[in-house]
């Protein structure tokens, strides 16, 4: 049987998935978008797909590939095609982040904060909106270069930028700008990897060797099938006896390590964000994090609210300024999830996570002062350093004008980004009565209106910003 | 569609697929042409670390010290693990590690070795990437997450 020719058959629909990409792209140039870089990309993804196309054709004559087994080369074509579901996603994010679906007002001030006061030069995002009610972040940019190297492509026309990332919102939220102080998670993604903060974090990291390994010995011993065992006790099995030994290692070598790397990543991204908008991205956690998972869950990549809120609990605590201008009503809101959140010592579902948990738990203030030094002296946000600043802000809202700016000695300047945050955060939290009454609308209305507020603020303290730049 | 956490894992599950491609290519090479070439020496060398990352994985619960390094190696380990179902014993698995990595040794510096022991290296890059694959393909069917394995293999035998 000639073998060649069906894996020429595979290359060739490979091909197709080449060339279908490549219609796909095209219709994406013609949007608008909130900035200038999703078009260079989108052509740069092109080239980058043409490369590959070449790539493809040029296996139909290449003797090594040719003196592969079948499997060998099935697997190696099929890497292309699974590559194909991989750029769509890509395209998806570009496809989504056009303005009628990005929330505009951000995208600017992000990348300001990003490249100018966090030092990112390169900083690019895709900002989209996801159909879950959740957010994400992903490092476009690293992982399409990684791909490039693997696929030895050297082509001076397909550059992506390191720090090109994307974004993901809640498209049900989309109009929730408050909410959105959480994106400043998703940016402490960011400065994690350009930071190298897993690798200072993690080796702090020390769970109970004793405990491990009574685990592994444990599990290898652990009875099966128990019910039955009870009535015929000689046909017990073992755990072993389903899973090798060597099985039995791996899991929780690859478990402990994973756990470990996930959650540290995910608690100092969290301080980073705390660093990075203050106690609006407390706020917005309170808010949305308790809606989409039990307080105590430790099951998925995240771990449980109640150790995102201790670090971010420890972290407010510091802010004493902050804490004495507050309305007793927000007082009251912060203090209840307070006791909430001390009220009970964390809870977990496994071995593996107890013990990575309880080692994470010591290294609480290594992770906030890491999240500090990688935000950098002009990204960190200070709500006690700017309590003037963020009465002068509420006081505007109050009279229902957008907190974009502050008149100091007669002069207005520009708010900063993070104080419209956290000032409207102070408002929106003693309820918005007085505004309901005053418009005559449904509390939903209401919030619609006080949010658009906050929003327009975000855009015209921007174009104050870029018009200052211009002159 | 897939989540965006299982992009991420997928994005990186392709690259180290190709990488694994590129390896039992470039071993296909040397047994065609009876030797190294030196523009593949450097992927040589990275399939040594690889194996080298493996074993680093594999002996982790002796130091049980996490860093960047440690959840890579344990990473590796696992999918050695799956590219090798039929070994069970942990000091099997160490001694056919350790031999695949002997002959990636000489290959490196005598150029090649017996074609037998470069298709037993091969081999074991072709399961690799299998393996990654068949990661890849759970995460497009969503199904990827290792602790579900852990609950299904515990769940399923009536321990939790």
């Amino acid at each position: 049987m000639d073998s060649a020719r069906p894996r020429n058959y595979l290359i060739s629909s490979v091909i197709d998935h080449c060339l279908a990409f490549s219609d796909h792209l095209e219709p994406l140039r013609f949007r608008q978008y909130a900035s200038k870089f999703p078009e260079g990309l989108l052509t740069c993804l092109g080239n980058f797909n043409t490369a590959i196309e070449n790539k493809l054709g040029a296996l139909i004559n290449d003797l090594d590939f040719q003196s592969l087994t079948d499997e060998e080369a099935e697997e190696n074509v099929l890497r292309y095609s699974t590559l194909y579901s991989y750029l769509y996603v890509a395209a998806s994010f570009v496809e989504r982040s056009d303005i009628p679906h990005t929330i505009v007002e951000l995208v600017q001030p992000i990348k300001r904060l990003m490249q100018q006061q966090c030092q990112l030069g390169d900083f690019e995002l895709l900002l989209h909106p996801l159909p879950i009610l959740n957010y994400s972040f992903f490092p476009l940019g690293a992982l399409l270069s990684d791909v490039t190297t693997q696929l030895s492509i050297s082509d001076a026309s397909i550059t992506f930028p390191e720090q090109l990332v994307t974004i993901g919102f809640p498209g049900l939220e989309t109009e929730r700008i408050l909410v959105h102080s959480l994106i400043a998670h998703e940016l402490g993604h960011c400065l994690y990897i350009k930071h190298g903060l897993e690798q200072k974090l993690l080796t702090r990291v020390k769970p109970i060797e004793k405990e491990l390994d009574s685990l592994v010995k444990e599990w290898a011993a652990t009875k099966v099938g128990s019910t039955e065992a009870k009535e015929t006790p000689t046909g017990q099995h073992t755990l072993s006896d389903y899973i090798s030994q060597v099985e039995i290692r791996s899991l929780v070598t690859r478990q402990i390590n994973s756990i470990s790397k996930a959650w540290v990543k995910e608690l100092t991204c969290d301080a980073i964000g705390y660093c990075l908008s203050g106690p609006a991205y407390l706020f917005a956690s309170l808010d949305f994090l308790t809606l989409i998972n039990p307080f105590d869950n430790d099951l998925g990549k995240h771990p449980p609210n109640r150790m995102r809120f201790l670090l971010l609990y420890k972290m407010l605590d510091e802010e004493k300024d902050f804490l004495e201008i507050l309305d007793p009503k927000v007082k009251e809101f912060l203090d209840s999830w307070k006791n909430v959140t001390r009220k009970k010592s964390v809870k977990f579902s496994s071995p593996i996570s107890r013990l990575a948990g309880n080692a994470i738990l010591n290294i609480y203030q290594h992770i906030i002062d890491e999240a500090t030094s990688a935000v950098g002296y002009n990204g960190l946000y200070s709500a006690s350093k700017n309590t003037t600043e963020l009465q002068k802000l509420v006081k505007r809202i109050n009279d229902h004008v957008p907190p974009n700016e502050i008149l100091v000695n007669g002069v207005f300047n520009e708010a900063k980004f993070q104080s419209i945050l956290n000032s409207g955060w102070l408002v929106y939290l003693t309820g918005l009565g007085e505004l309901q009454r005053e418009l005559k609308v449904e509390l939903w209305e209401s919030k619609v209106k006080f949010n658009e507020l906050i929003a327009r603020a975000i855009e015209l303290n921007e174009v104050q910003r870029r018009w200052k730049e211009v002159q | 569609m897939i989540s965006e956490t299982e992009f991420a894992e997928l994005g990186s599950s392709l690259s180290t697929g190709f990488f694994a491609d590129n390896v039992v290519l470039v071993l296909a090479r040397i047994q065609r042409l009876g030797k190294l070439r030196e523009q593949d020496r450097p992927l040589v060398q990275e399939a040594s670390s690889l194996l080298e990352q493996v074993l680093e994985g594999e002996k982790w619960l002796e130091k049980k010290e996490l860093n960047s390094k440690s959840a890579e190696s344990a990473i590796a380990f696992d999918r050695a693990v799956h590219a090798l179902p039929s070994i069970k014993i942990t000091d099997e698995f160490v001694n056919y590690i350790t031999c695949l990595k002997k002959v990636l040794q000489t290959v490196q510096e005598q150029g090649t070795d017996s074609d037998e022991n470069v298709q037993r290296v091969r081999n074991f890059f072709f399961k690799y990437a299998r393996a990654v694959s068949a990661e890849s393909q759970r995460l497009i069917e969503r199904s990827s997450d290792p602790q579900g394995v852990i609950k299904w293999t515990l769940q399923d035998r009536g321990i939790i």
